[in-house]
């Protein structure tokens, strides 16, 4: 044990491994935070540097990249209303309402504190639970997924502040978009009407910067000015320890949501997110300060989000299975070193296992002063008049949407799809459960299709385990208190204007 | 907060949306083979449970506006005539600009093909900035919108290998 430690040891801090982590941390933290870049994008575009790298060289830089892209997309969203990561769309919620009150540097350091907590629960969790919450995650079937995602919708509809309708709309509407494509089974079209650019169904990340960058971009257009300099005039630019303790409780559960969802395959950051907002704003004394620009909202996300990058490499270490589409380009890396995750890599490379997890541990203290450094550089975004920002994110955001799959049609998906954005912002039809809805979207529909096949078209299968049960049990009790709170509240309002 | 009529008129719009998809869109344009072994796996099964899904929403969003409608109908008068007042005296500068918008962006993505997208970026740049926005930066507009598209094409053509389209009269390094 003490040899295999000496061995790790000697990993991290030899052969320029700090350092890679380092400039991992600093390119995750910029690409996060360009909208269209997203932490996958950046990683996928670093994975060809690491080849000629020594193997925890290369997947300590990927991992830093990973992890302080996470990070990094909460700096848009908080500046600019555009999450740089699907991950970070929670982050908006009460980011954005700090930043136009003048708080963007106190909500940008509680997102940056909450990170590296909930980096470091989550880190905990991966070198401490590995095994038991794998063994877990691991006994889920298709049934299971599906009630688990079914769950998680019915969580994102809640978040929808008291348009209880209208999140459902946006997350009915997103599963529809996310059915465009070829069928899996047949093999037969899906609103293609015979275009062939549309049989690999709409790229997310097209969908997400259309939703999140363009109806902004169109609203300036409608209402052009140059207001700069206002956002960073008012309020503190810290946080206070006194508001960090505040905010103590909900960093610390939504880093424990994050490793329980991370750990589960497939599920991802930005459930994770939502949960932990959704939770933190149920328990929360300022409820009613939740998307108007809570503090502890900010940091609920930014905790729920970050708590998923150390545990999502549980089933990828233990077990061989990414958990998420980032994991499935770290584990190519793995695999061009000629290293296969899973159970054997424990007894094979534990060397290069605890290396991991030391430089794990060390990436959350590079990404507190890496982060702290781009928030004083990024922050002053907002003193760039709207005039040239606007543009600049327009070209920014066709560029990142042509590159994903050198397609110019995708650009007019994000057109289209910036449009439509505009309209539900019209409508007051909220985006994020739209967009949780068309990323689930897939895995529900093909969970729900392997139990048919499995059970031959028995719906029973829906039921067949004390997990399953679980889930549907947590759907049920939500819907009950998502219709609860929205007739409490219009009741309230009913009675408001009643006094009036 | 949309009006009354605005809420009702989304609900109708929801519910028409979802009966075009049952009985129009889906039929239309999802392709089922001729023998499915089980209903539940045939490709037009889960869009259909949606488009249910999005009906009964539709529904529930209309009842709920009549019900609140009655009870509220007094006090929405005065302010959906202010709000139309208002709506009408900026909707045509709205539709304008709208336009000019949507002009940029078929322009943007027309000139891609054939003077590649550094130079439409920069010409896009250009107009939204100094055309549409009126910016009194000019300086600045004119250095960032021909250095930022360049960088980009540096970042993506040179260093993630991503095929930026040049179009047909020049290219770039």
């Amino acid at each position: 044990m003490i040899d295999t430690l000496h061995e790790a040891f000697a990993l991290v801090t030899g052969s320029g491994s700090i350092l890679a982590l380092a400039i991992g941390v600093t390119i995750g933290v910029i690409g996060g935070a360009i909208p269209g870049m997203s932490a996958t994008m950046a990683v996928a575009l670093t994975l060809p540097f690491t080849f000629s790298l020594e193997p925890i060289v290369g997947i300590l830089l990927l991992l830093g990249v990973y992890k302080g892209g996470i990070f990094g997309g909460s700096i848009p969203a908080i500046l600019i209303k555009t999450p740089g990561t699907p991950a970070s769309s929670a982050t908006v919620m009460d980011g954005y309402p700090l930043a136009e009150k003048g708080q963007a540097g106190k909500a940008l350091g509680m997102a940056l504190y909450a990170s590296c907590t909930a980096d470091i629960i989550s880190n905990l969790a991966l070198i401490l639970c590995a095994g038991w919450l794998a063994s877990f995650a691991m006994n889920f079937g298709p049934p299971e997924f599906f009630t688990l995602v079914v769950f998680s919708l019915m969580i994102i509809a809640g978040i929808s502040s008291n348009q209880l309708l209208k999140g459902v709309f946006a997350a009915s509407l997103g599963l529809l978009f996310a059915t465009i494509g070829l069928d899996l089974i047949y093999g037969t079209d899906r609103f293609i009407m015979g275009n062939t650019s549309l049989m690999g169904g709409l790229n997310f990340i097209v969908v997400l910067i259309g939703l999140f960058a363009l109806p902004e971009i169109i609203s300036f257009a409608l209402n052009p000015s140059d207001k700069h300099g206002s956002v960073r005039k008012l309020g503190g630019d810290h946080v206070t320890f006194a508001e960090y303790k505040r905010c103590f409780k909900s960093i610390c559960r939504g880093g424990l949501i994050g490793a329980v969802l991370g750990s589960i395959p497939g599920i991802g950051a930005a459930p994770s997110a939502f949960l932990s907002y959704s939770e933190a704003r149920r328990n929360s004394p300022n409820k009613d300060n939740f998307g108007k620009g809570e503090l502890e909202g900010v940091a609920a996300a930014e905790a729920g989000n970050n708590g998923v990058c150390g545990s999502t490499l549980i089933p990828l270490l233990a077990l061989g299975i990414p958990g998420d589409v980032v994991t499935a380009i770290i584990i190519g890396a793995f695999m061009i070193h000629g290293i296969q995750p899973g159970p054997l890599m424990f007894e094979n490379n534990a060397g290069l296992i605890y290396a991991l997890f030391m430089g794990l541990i060390l990436s959350s203290v590079f990404l507190l002063f890496i982060g702290g450094a781009a928030i004083k550089v990024f922050k002053y975004i907002v003193d760039v008049p709207r005039t040239i920002l606007f543009p600049s994110v327009l070209v920014l955001c066709v560029y990142g949407a042509y590159a994903i799959n050198n397609s110019l049609f995708d650009v007019l998906v994000m057109f289209v799809m910036g449009f439509i954005g505009y309209l539900m912002a019209r409508l007051e039809i909220p985006a994020a459960p739209f967009l949780i809805a068309f990323i689930l979207g897939p895995l529900l529909e093909d969970n729900f299709r392997q139990s048919m096949l499995v059970s031959g078209g028995d719906f029973s299968i829906m039921f067949r385990g004390p997990i399953t049960w679980f889930f549907w049990f947590l759907t049920a009790m939500t819907l009950f208190f998502l219709i609860k709170g929205h007739m409490n509240s219009k009741k309230e309002s009913k009675m408001a204007l009643d006094l009036e | 907060m949309l009006t009354q009529k605005k809420e009702l008129m989304l609900g109708l719009g929801v519910f028409a949306l979802s009966i075009a998809l049952l009985i129009v869109i889906i039929p239309e344009t999802v392709v089922s083979p001729g023998v499915v072994a089980n209903a539940v796996l045939a490709p037009s099964f889960w869009p259909n449970v949606v488009s249910g899904m999005m009906c009964l929403i539709g529904g529930l969003m209309v009842v709920q506006r009549m019900l609140e409608r009655s009870e509220t109908e007094s006090s929405t008068p005065v302010s959906e005539v202010k709000g139309k007042a208002q709506e009408a005296q900026s909707s045509m500068e709205t539709a304008v600009r709208m336009l000019w918008f949507v002009a940029m962006l078929v322009g943007y993505y027309s000139l891609i093909p054939v003077i590649g997208l550094p130079a439409s970026s920069v010409a896009a740049f250009l107009f939204f900035s100094l055309f549409q926005c009126r910016s009194t930066y000019r300086m600045t507009v004119l250095s960032v919108g021909l250095i930022l598209p360049l960088i980009l094409y540096v970042f993506f053509f040179h260093i993630a290998g991503v095929d930026i389209p040049q179009g047909d009269y020049w290219r770039l390094p």
